[in-house]
């Protein structure tokens, strides 16, 4: 079976899995109703530009793949099938692939709603998308460490949830409080969350680039590192 | 052509100071039906994660389809089928789809689907999702998967723990017309009785060690110590005869005057060989 096969399998495999499995499925959906209505419901005066769509888009490009890797990852661990699919030939990397290449493309699908309701135009739009994918994989990855080095689906929840909840909420609580701000302009949601937010304004478009692209490779390292611990543990 | 499909030498694996499998060495030939028998903890699935290539950190050597298990390829796992301790089915997708992931990594037709549901009689729970089957059910679920490939080596570990008779009975029968096309079968149980079914040769495991490897049927006839045939007669009392020529005529009389209930030999079960071996059971 070629590699693309198997990962076409595996895709269609998560998908027909993703419609049953509410807890995950309603992930992909949450913020951007919640940000819609928020945006509509609120009068301009009370929500500077675009508050809500940075708000919640930050939190629906961090929080929503951490958890919802997390929550696939650990559940194949827990119920055995990621081992079955591994001792059916299915290589770690296809794997990976499938499902990081399946939550990118949910998240990515429903967070362009953000891209219609914020109202960005022409590049403001390609810098979004590409900030948000970038933002995605971070995520992504994060998700995958802690589902591959959670002992169970409670464990792997209990660690992604708060972790999750810090990192998407962090930007919101900076616009209020300068020491906050001082530790999250390290972390990329802040980022993320400072250009959706204006994404016309060209200062600190190095260090935006320069904190993801750290966040990044320290991101992947760690993951590494479990996934590394975990051949260990056989 | 190799003459073993699966051998072991001198296999050791340790956790820390604890030596779980302790210098096992074995070999089972093409279209054999294996069995490893022992009680829990004994180190039956460490062995099977071993020749699995599950566990690469051991001593010794294993060889799985004339490839050591350190080093099995795509091409080894192809000829491969497991029903491992955990189903690992998913449990929200219908049997079918469950069916349908591994037919299409395996590169198979669908059409095979039909072919292993009926095999396993399980055509009228094709649309039921895996997680509302009943235990025997989604054993017999596994089972599929594990042959949808036509694989040449079965691993089987504990195939029938926790089943109810019947559905042991029909995993018992899939086993035997597994072993009649071809495929060798390797399988841990704990339970003697079955071993003692299906399997053309047995080791007895116990605190990592093979305590004994052979035939059932002759691993208790080896160890017939006492060598005696037990008359129970209808008057209700039993008469003890050596297992000799000079008992025949005795026997004779005996069934000659209508008064036999029943008759058996000494040789003991591979559970009692297991606990003069080891000075304990099975379970």
């Amino acid at each position: 079976m070629s590699i693309a096969g198997t990962i076409r399998a595996l895709w269609i495999n998560q998908l027909k899995d993703i419609v049953r499995n509410r807890e995950v499925l309603i992930l992909f959906f949450v913020y951007p109703l919640v940000a819609i209505v928020m945006d509509s419901a609120i009068p301009e005066q009370y929500a500077q530009g675009n508050m809500f769509i940075a708000m919640f888009g930050t939190m629906h490009i961090v929080f929503t793949p951490i958890v919802a890797a997390t929550a696939l990852i650990a559940e194949e661990r827990e119920k055995h099938t990621l081992k079955v699919l591994m001792m059916s030939n299915v290589k770690p990397f296809e794997y990976l692939l499938s499902v990081g290449g399946f939550i990118f493309a949910c998240t990515m699908i429903t967070g362009s709603s953000f891209i219609f309701f914020g109202g960005y135009e022409g590049i403001d739009i390609a810098k979004v998308l590409v900030y948000m994918a970038v933002g995605c994989v971070c995520s992504m990855v994060i998700g995958g460490a802690i589902g591959m080095s959670s002992r169970s689906m409670t464990a792997a929840n209990a660690t992604a949830v708060p972790l999750g909840l810090i990192l998407s909420f962090g930007p919101m609580l900076s616009s209020f409080n300068q020491n906050i701000r001082r530790a999250s302009r390290l972390l990329y949601s802040q980022q993320i969350s400072d250009l959706m937010n204006q994404p016309q304004i060209e200062d600190g478009a190095l260090e935006r680039t320069v904190v993801i692209i750290v966040n990044l490779v320290v991101i992947v390292g760690v993951f590494r590192f479990f996934a590394g611990r975990q051949r260990l543990e056989e | 052509m190799m003459d073993h499909i699966i051998k072991f030498d001198h296999v050791t694996k340790r956790y820390g100071a604890h030596e779980v499998l302790s210098d096992v060495s074995c070999s089972i030939k093409k279209g054999e039906i294996f069995g490893l028998l022992g009680p829990s903890g004994a180190g039956k699935t460490t062995l099977i994660k071993i020749l699995t290539g599950q566990i690469k950190h051991y001593l010794g050597d294993a060889e799985v389809l004339g490839m050591g298990s350190k080093d099995l390829s795509d091409r080894e796992y192809e000829q491969m089928g497991m029903v491992l301790d955990d189903s690992g089915l998913y449990e929200r997708l219908s049997s079918y789809d469950n069916l349908l992931l591994f037919a299409r990594i395996h590169g198979i037709a669908k059409e095979r689907i039909a072919e292993v549901t009926e095999y396993v009689q399980l055509q009228d729970a094709m649309k039921t999702p895996a997680g509302k089957l009943s235990k025997g059910m989604k054993q017999r679920l596994v089972f599929a998967r594990a042959i949808l490939h036509q694989p040449l080596l079965l691993f089987l570990d504990e195939p029938t723990s926790g089943l109810d008779p019947v559905t042991t009975a029909k995993v018992h029968d899939l086993i035997f017309e597994l072993r009649e096309g071809g495929a060798t079968v390797f399988l841990t149980t704990h339970d003697m009785e079955e071993a003692t079914k299906l399997c053309d040769n047995i080791a007895l495991l116990n605190e990592g060690k093979i305590v004994e490897y052979g035939n059932p049927a002759e691993i208790c006839r080896k160890h017939n110590e006492e060598n005696k045939i037990f008359i129970l007669k209808k008057d209700g009392s039993e008469v003890i005869l050596p297992n000799a020529q000079e008992s025949a005529q005795k026997i004779a009389d005996y069934f000659e005057g209508n008064c036999v209930l029943s008759i058996h030999s000494s040789e003991p079960t591979l559970e009692t060989v297991f606990i003069t071996l080891t000075g304990r059971g099975l379970l």
